[in-house]
């Protein structure tokens, strides 16, 4: 075998492609050509260093509000803005959105139960393997400090709204977690935890400067 | 209450956010490594889903969404990349030296920063084919789907992407 020869079968023998009689001529040429046996070591590593990489990077900044400005409206069929960025919603319109969001991942998860039945004080762990999951609680529980210290400005009915919601949610995340643990490569479970995410931040944020207020 | 798609696709912007926050991180990678630039990738990553929510209608589910995705952010990144270069062919090389990236880095900032500038440093096409085949995982036929190249170029174009790898990260 050549040096040329070993070039070209170089990618098939690092992938597994050779038969075994290619292998062994290409394990042959190795043994007696140092270059060639260089060149094979340094390739295993770029493909390595390739699967190490982050197939996810978080955006340094949310990307989605300029997004969302820019979306042509299709179709009138939700011609109107949504209420998610809309400046300020009443809680009550909110609420319908929490549990339109709870209802769909219940739905996803082909759980008979009505939505919001697994409550939970607060969002469990996050899932292993998902910074996003975990940067995601640290922000929430920043907003829920700020929250505890406003509260008393609230109007109990207020307060007694945003807890049933956040526990809507939280039970929400924690469905979604669930399912993801067994199914960790389901990108519409994940889509369904971020989303829910988001929706508890716009809440604890509409929630928190209504405290301001 | 059908899925996040499939209300997307009736024009539901809520739910095109879902989708949204469930893509935009691999996104953002792919468009940060094909850009080579933060903030290049990120008016890549709006446009990808700019183009992918006027596109949605047309969208039946013969692939997987994220893989369509993938498809319409190596589109907006290549045709994009063309236009950049049709425009800086019209105002000629900058000839300045400190504008080019530095070939042989003595500082060693880890492996993983190594690779990412290595593959910064590709010509696109082979940058475009080694991401999708060695980082994302797609085979030659998906990738010639995705990018309108021949599967033979694809394969061509990762042969050479991988021996412009081993020699910048060998140095
Ligand atoms: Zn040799």
């Amino acid at each position: 075998m050549t040096c040329e020869q070993f070039d070209q079968w170089l990618d098939a023998y690092l992938e597994g492609g050779l038969t075994p009689t290619q292998q062994g001529a290409m394990q042959a040429h190795m043994a007696e050509c140092t270059l060639c046996h260089a060149h094979a070591s340094e390739m295993q590593a770029v493909l390595s260093a390739a699967t190490a990489l982050p197939r996810s990077i978080v955006p340094p900044r949310d990307l989605w509000p300029d997004i969302a400005a820019r979306l042509p409206a299709r179709r009138g069929v939700h011609g109107s803005r949504s209420v998610l960025w809309s400046r300020w919603v009443p809680l009550a319109a909110a609420a319908a959105v929490l549990i339109t969001v709870t209802a769909t991942i219940t739905y996803r998860l082909s759980r008979p139960a009505a939505p919001g039945l697994v409550l939970t004080a607060t969002a469990p762990r996050a899932v292993a393997g998902f910074a996003a999951d975990r940067e995601y609680v640290l922000a929430a529980e920043d907003l829920e400090r700020v929250l505890r210290e406003g509260r008393e400005r609230l109007a109990p009915s207020t307060v007694e709204l945003l807890e049933r919601n956040l526990a809507l949610i939280d039970a929400a995340i924690a469905e979604a977690r669930t399912a993801l643990e067994a199914d960790p490569a389901n990108a519409d479970l994940r889509a369904l935890l971020w989303g829910a995410h988001r929706q508890k931040l716009d809440l604890l944020d509409r929630a928190t400067r209504l405290t301001r207020s | 209450m059908s899925d996040p798609i499939e209300r997307a696709r009736e024009g539901d912007p809520d739910a095109f956010r879902v989708l949204y926050e469930g893509h935009v991180g691999r996104i953002y990678a792919l468009c940060l490594r094909l850009a080579g630039d933060p903030g290049k990738a990120e008016e890549l990553v709006q446009d990808t889903f700019i183009r992918a929510w006027e596109k949605l209608p047309g969208f039946r589910g013969e692939s997987a969404f994220g893989t369509w995705l993938f498809r319409i952010a190596v589109n907006v990144a290549l045709s994009e990349r063309r236009a950049t270069g049709r425009r800086e062919a019209r105002i000629g090389p900058v000839a300045d030296p400190e504008a080019l990236p530095a070939a042989g880095r003595s500082a060693d900032p880890g492996v993983r920063l190594d690779m990412e500038d290595a593959i910064a440093g590709l010509p696109p096409k082979a940058r475009a084919v080694f991401l999708l085949y060695d980082v994302e995982g797609y085979q030659h036929a998906e990738i010639a789907e995705m990018t309108g190249i021949a599967e033979g170029t694809s394969k061509t174009q990762l042969f050479r992407a991988r021996r412009l790898l081993r020699e910048a990260l060998s140095r």
